[in-house]
């Protein structure tokens, strides 16, 4: 199976902390990986430095087998098609819902004979019809939008760009459990039409459930890995979760 | 005062808010972008005027309105050169440190320009130069008057700056210019070169300025601190409108002439008028700065320890 | 490597000379000796000039000694300074001119210092409306309105004429010398002015009251929780700075007797910036180099180079270069410059001792380690006993009045009860009615999956947040119990809570003695006018502080970096920084942001073990906010876990890890059971 997105020997460091240390992972095309953990294990950390937003001591990340990631500028990074809806949702402020689903097309190009008009405004009709709020939205200003709503909007502007790979950071973060139900829902909506996912969350059980294949980060290490289904029966994982191994 | 003086003194205001609504529109976007608080804006133009006048001498047959381009170009020039050449390269810079970089840059240019264009002044001939006539007209049946000059200034800064909005609101540039502003790192993750969108925004914030000061020029005697109250003033339209939005400074910079205006006016504050007219715009807008610490239209933002 | 321990020393002159005291004097001497050189060759050498260029560098560098406490202890903007040098200029233009009554000197610059501090204190006020930026700009328009005055009130300024006035102070006016006398006396009292200047400003910043600033300036949320009133010390910084300029100013037009109001523009406020830039903000000599370089080149060294007396401005131009290129390159300034040469130079090694500590400790297993733990468990309880014998002494005073509830409304076992606790941003409802007791003496946990508002429940209980609704009620050690949401931030600490926070927040630029003795701010008694001399009072107080940081160091284990700024330290070492901080005022609560959050096995290990023998050996009850659940189980009594600002349960760590609606929060639900499969 082809592998969209390899990570090898990663390693990434705040001055005196180690935020991650030899991490490999890799994502097949059209599936589903998960990377869980408790908070400070390092997996927004991961999302960002693919993106390219924070640069790593060492390491490589692979896109597509052919292009090295690693030490191209984030929106260099963006134009190769790995998109990221960032934690905290990070809505662009000032800017209507429409226009923050344009931000996220700005970097596409005309393709094949198609327009770069047409391709946004193919996209725009797509997230449009995945997220029905948001086209009601549409002239809103993006902050005025609930929880939920600017977290669909998030993944909604990540859609736009035509993305190769999502890179999606702790979408249920502070959403109410109905909006996550559906919120996961959609993301697996998205990997049956063929999209490329890469998830980063606290929310062990939801996610495994949708997932194919499963990291689990500790401190900056990965320390479990595996298919969902098998670590969704793991015992260790709810021992990794709420302690018991250690001391 | 009458309505007569009231609506005159309004529109004397009139070229100063043009040429100031420009500098400031200068000093917005850069501030929006990059985070920086612009000192060397009022040089920068006072720069371009220095060029225009230059190329208005140097090629006689040339109309003033090319020289005027090819000052803004030459404002562009040097905008962008400062962020590119100077604030970009520096080794873990903070906000403070932009901020006395351009401080440096004011230093050198103050002294610089006028050793580069020694001897020019904004010769004034008919035909060449924008005339500065006055112009008479009327009003609901009260006469009134504005200088032609002062009119073409007022005119090309709500020209220049509709056309600034326009873009921002309607044009891919003007997305990624507010996508830059609301969160760089985020616009950067979506695809937006920000360090285009911010070099290109201290270009155009130079051409901007140098349209204000080329206006400040005409009739006087051009000197390297033509723009300094200018500057100044400014800085506190920004903090009186308020740095939340695009707009919002521009609202500052329509206040403050306003204010200059009316303080400078004998009928309203005695014979003395012109002599405390700086003093007492500063003492002014100070005060409803303090009224009003967030600007007229900001927000208080909550700070999340 | 994240275990290299980082010798990086701060730029103290204590390197080059020994006492900084020294150096001032040296320089004094010179400058004097300068004067007194020229007095025997009849004014042949040095030129009067010359003599006149360093009058007008001292000058400067007075006004620059204030600025920094403004720019490099508080870390405050300000372009305000050309007005209020201005203002002590005129106001001795005014009082001294021909035909005023003969006031005597020292009252007009007694008056005007006086009109500097209630400028200082505006100023002040200002600053804590508008922020940063902003009050930089604010304080331009402030300058301008001075200039403006100075340019326009003609009656008294003498409008852009400028002003004059005759006679010499003190040495002609009073004591009837000549002319040409009464000028070379005025200069070597600038000399020793500017001496004794130095020498109480830098009393002032080695003392609390600096101390207090760069906290300040570093982490407003340390500080705060230290103790300092940010309005306090921003006051100050404004009223040192507005004064220094002020007598400055007085001191220029004295030495001068003539003045333009063009000498007040913006541009000598950007100079005096630059000046003190380049010296490096906190440093003396480096002030007095920098306004040397800016305003004493072109009058001292250039005079005689012809090309450069006609080009004077290619001088101002090479300042505004050195400038950007110093904030480029080395915003420390020349201070900077000069300790990285002498560091490349000498190539100094971190002593093996300390790096072999540090190092090695990662690299043990757990199980190897276990043996030594208990050893340094051991030598800290005896510690202990000397240790608590002292903070016994510095126990949180109690409280004056307001703010107390009635005595019953907390049970005898517990020190801190939440009462349907509620924070609301906004239309975001953060914390919802949560209720909770932390008993005494025990150690207390709250826990919850990533934004359930633990750190909001935190910050409502330490008043970084005022609380929306329900309140905070708390036993002081003296028996009163007080309604916490009475007191302001950093009246906390006085009450003997502390905290520690999940962004470690040290101050970067003190070192981790320093650092606690910050903690210890409020229990500082001396004012600043004996910070000032250096009374014995001051050292008194001083060295029994000392005292007891270095005792809580070496209870913490961290003795052999007491003189290293916490910069570039390991993440666990800045951990039991923060927690020897709470250490040092005998607190009653000590309250703990995420104390694990960052830190390897080994790590976590030592410092539960800490934690677990600080409630063992002090009078203290622990509350933590955590997220590594093995940390939270081992050491905790009791604990609250949180859900979307809801608690979820209460109990002991088997109690809760057994929960069943804990689980679910912490990894989502579990539908398996179900059958539903994936």
């Amino acid at each position: 199976m082809a592998r969209m997105l390899e990570v090898k020997d990663l390693s990434v460091s705040y001055g005196a902390i180690d935020a991650l240390q030899d991490v490999n992972l890799s994502v097949d095309k059209g599936s589903i990986v998960a990377i869980l953990g408790a908070n400070g294990a390092g997996k927004s950390t991961l999302l960002r430095t693919i993106s390219g937003v924070v640069k790593p001591r060492r390491g490589s990340i692979m896109l597509d087998g052919s292009t090295e990631l690693r030490g191209m500028y984030p929106h260099k990074i963006a134009g190769m098609g790995v998109i990221q809806s960032p934690e905290g949702r990070l809505i662009l402020q000032g800017l209507t819902t429409e226009e923050n689903l344009l931000v996220g097309s700005y970097g596409l190009k005309s393709v094949n004979g198609q327009s770069k008009a047409s391709r946004v405004q193919d996209n725009l009709d797509k997230v449009f019809s995945l997220f029905p709020i948001l086209k009601e939205r549409r002239k809103q200003q993006a902050n005025t939008l609930s929880g939920g709503e600017q977290q669909m909007l998030a993944i909604g502007r990540a859609l736009m760009a035509s993305p190769s790979v999502l890179l999606l950071d702790e979408p249920s973060l502070g959403l109410a459990p109905l909006i996550i139900r559906d919120i996961f829902l959609i993301i697996q909506r998205l990997k049956e039409a063929g999209n490329t996912i890469l998830i980063v969350e606290q929310n062990a059980f939801q996610t495994l459930k949708i997932a194919d294949y499963a990291y689990v980060l500790e401190l900056g290490r990965v320390s479990m890995e595996g298919p969902a289904e098998e670590l969704i029966h793991n015992d260790a994982l709810v021992e990794a979760y709420l302690g018991g191994k250690k001391a | 005062m009458s309505i007569q003086d009231i609506l005159q003194t309004i529109i004397n205001s009139l070229p100063m808010i043009g040429r100031y609504a420009l500098v400031t529109m200068g000093i917005v976007l850069i501030f929006r972008t990059t985070a920086t608080t612009n000192f060397a804006q009022g040089l920068i133009a006072t720069f371009g005027a220095f060029v225009v006048t230059w190329a208005a001498l140097q090629w006689t047959a040339l109309s003033i309105w090319i020289c005027l381009i090819l000052g803004m170009i030459a404002g562009f020039v040097l905008g962008l050169l400062v962020d590119v050449g100077l604030i970009r390269r520096a080794r873990n810079i903070t906000p403070a440190g932009k901020q006395m970089i351009t401080m440096g840059v004011m230093m050198i240019l103050v002294n610089l320009i006028p050793k580069i264009f020694s001897k020019i002044t904004l010769n004034n001939q008919p035909g060449k130069g924008i005339s500065t006539n006055i112009l008479e007209f009327s009003l609901f049946d009260i006469p009134l008057n504005i200088t032609e000059n002062g009119l073409w200034a007022f005119a090309l800064a709500v020209v220049l700056l509709a056309a600034v909005f326009a873009a921002l609101k309607y044009t891919k540039w003007g997305l990624g210019v507010r996508a830059t502003a609301a969160n760089e790192t985020v616009a950067q993750m979506m695809g937006i070169n920000t360090r285009l969108i911010n070099a290109f925004s201290w270009g155009l914030a130079g051409a901007l300025g140098v349209v204000g000061a080329f206006f400040t020029g005409i009739g006087t005697v051009l000197n390297v601190n033509l723009m300094s109250n200018a500057q100044v003033f400014a800085f506190l339209a920004c903090v009186l409108g308020g740095f939340s939005s695009f707009p919002a400074p521009i609202l500052g910079a329509v206040i403050i002439p306003l204010v200059y205006s009316f303080a400078g006016n004998p009928k309203l504050m005695g014979p003395q008028a012109g002599i405390w007219q700086n003093l007492t715009t500063f003492v002014v807008v100070l005060i409803l700065i303090l009224i009003f610490p967030n600007g007229l239209l900001g927000k208080k933002i909550i700070k999340k320890v | 490597m994240r275990n290299t321990v980082q010798q990086a020393t701060l730029p103290k002159r204590r390197s080059i000379f020994r006492h900084p005291f020294t150096s001032f004097i040296l320089l004094g001497v010179f400058l004097i000796a300068l004067q007194v050189i020229a007095i025997a060759t009849d004014g042949l050498w040095p030129k009067t000039s010359v003599i006149n260029g360093f009058a007008t560098v001292i000058i400067y560098a007075i006004v620059g000694f204030g600025f920094s406490f403004l720019l490099g202890y508080a870390g405050l903007a300000s372009l305000g300074t050309a007005g209020f040098v201005g203002l002590g200029a005129y106001f001795v233009a005014y009082f001294l001119k021909e035909g005023m009554p003969g006031i005597p000197y020292l009252l007009v610059m007694v008056l005007a210092l006086a009109v500097s501090l209630l400028m200082g204190l505006a100023v002040g006020f200002i600053s804590l409306r508008i922020e940063g930026i902003f009050l930089a700009i604010v304080t331009l328009g402030i300058s301008e309105v001075f200039y403006q005055l100075f340019n326009s009130w003609m009656p008294v300024t003498g409008g852009p004429n400028g002003a004059r006035i005759n006679v010499y102070p003190i040495f002609q006016r009073t004591l009837g010398m000549s002319s040409g006398d009464s000028k070379r006396a005025f200069y070597m009292l600038l000399v020793v002015i500017m001496v004794a200047l130095m020498m109480l400003t830098y009393n002032m910043g080695k003392s609390k009251t600096g101390r207090a600033m760069l906290a300040m300036k570093n982490s407003s949320s340390a500080a705060q929780a230290m103790g300092i009133s940010l309005l306090k010390y921003r006051l100050l910084a404004f009223l040192l700075s507005t004064a220094y300029a002020v007598f400055a100013g007085v001191l220029f037009m004295s030495y001068n007797r003539s003045t333009l109001p063009t000498n007040y523009t913006i541009m000598l406020s950007l100079n005096i910036l630059a000046a003190v830039l380049i010296g490096g903000s906190r440093s003396l000599l480096g002030t007095f180099v920098g306004s040397f370089i800016v305003f004493g080149m072109t009058p001292i060294l250039f005079q005689n180079i012809n090309f450069l007396n006609e080009n004077a401005w290619l001088i101002n131009v090479i300042i505004g270069a050195i400038i950007i290129l110093i904030v480029m390159f080395y915003p420390g300034g020349l201070v900077q410059l000069l300790v990285s040469v002498k560091q490349s130079l000498s190539k100094k090694k971190v002593p093996a001792a300390i790096a072999d500590e540090f190092a090695s400790s990662a690299e043990h297993e757990i199980t190897q380690s276990a043996p030594k733990m208990a050893e340094i468990s051991q030598m800290r309880a005896e510690m202990a006993k000397n240790l608590s014998a002292l903070l016994s002494k510095s126990k949180a005073d109690s409280s004056s009045g307001h703010g107390q509830a009635p005595k019953d409304s907390l049970p005898d076992d517990v020190i801190l009860r939440l009462n349907n606790l509620s924070m609301q941003f906004g239309g975001l409802r953060a914390v919802s009615e949560l209720s909770f007791d932390v008993k005494r003496g025990e150690i207390f946990g709250l826990i919850g999956p990533n934004g359930a508002g633990k750190t909001t429940v935190f910050n409502c209980i330490t008043q970084f947040y005022k609380s929306t609704g329900g309140e905070i009620l708390y036993r002081h050690r003296s028996g009163q119990v007080l309604s916490l949401n009475h007191f302001q931030v950093h009246e906390i600490i006085s009450k003997g809570i502390v905290r520690t926070f999940q962004n470690v927040e040290v101050i970067g630029e003190l070192s981790i003695l320093e650092n606690l003795l910050v903690a210890a701010h409020h229990q500082y008694r001396c004012n600043l006018l004996q910070e000032a001399f250096n009374t014995p009072k001051v050292k008194e107080e001083e060295q029994r502080l000392r005292e007891r940081a270095l005792q809580v160091l070496e209870y913490c284990g961290l003795t052999p970096l007491k003189d290293v700024p916490p910069v570039g330290q390991p993440y666990g070492v800045l951990k039991r920084v923060e927690l020897a901080r709470t250490l040092m005022v005998g607190a009653n609560l000590i309250i703990l942001d995420e104390p694990a959050a960052g830190l390897n096995d080994q790590e976590t290990l030592e410092l539960t073990q800490l934690i677990h023998d600080i409630q063992r050996d002090f009078d203290v009850t622990i509350f933590l906010v955590e997220h590594d659940m093995g940390l939270v189980m081992n050491l905790c009594d009791h604990i609250c876990a949180i859900s979307f600002g809801k608690k979820l349960a209460y109990g002991t760590p088997s109690e809760i890890q057994q929960d069943k609606a804990v689980q679910e929060a912490y990894l989502g639900m579990n539908d398996v059971a179900e059958g539903e499969g994936v």
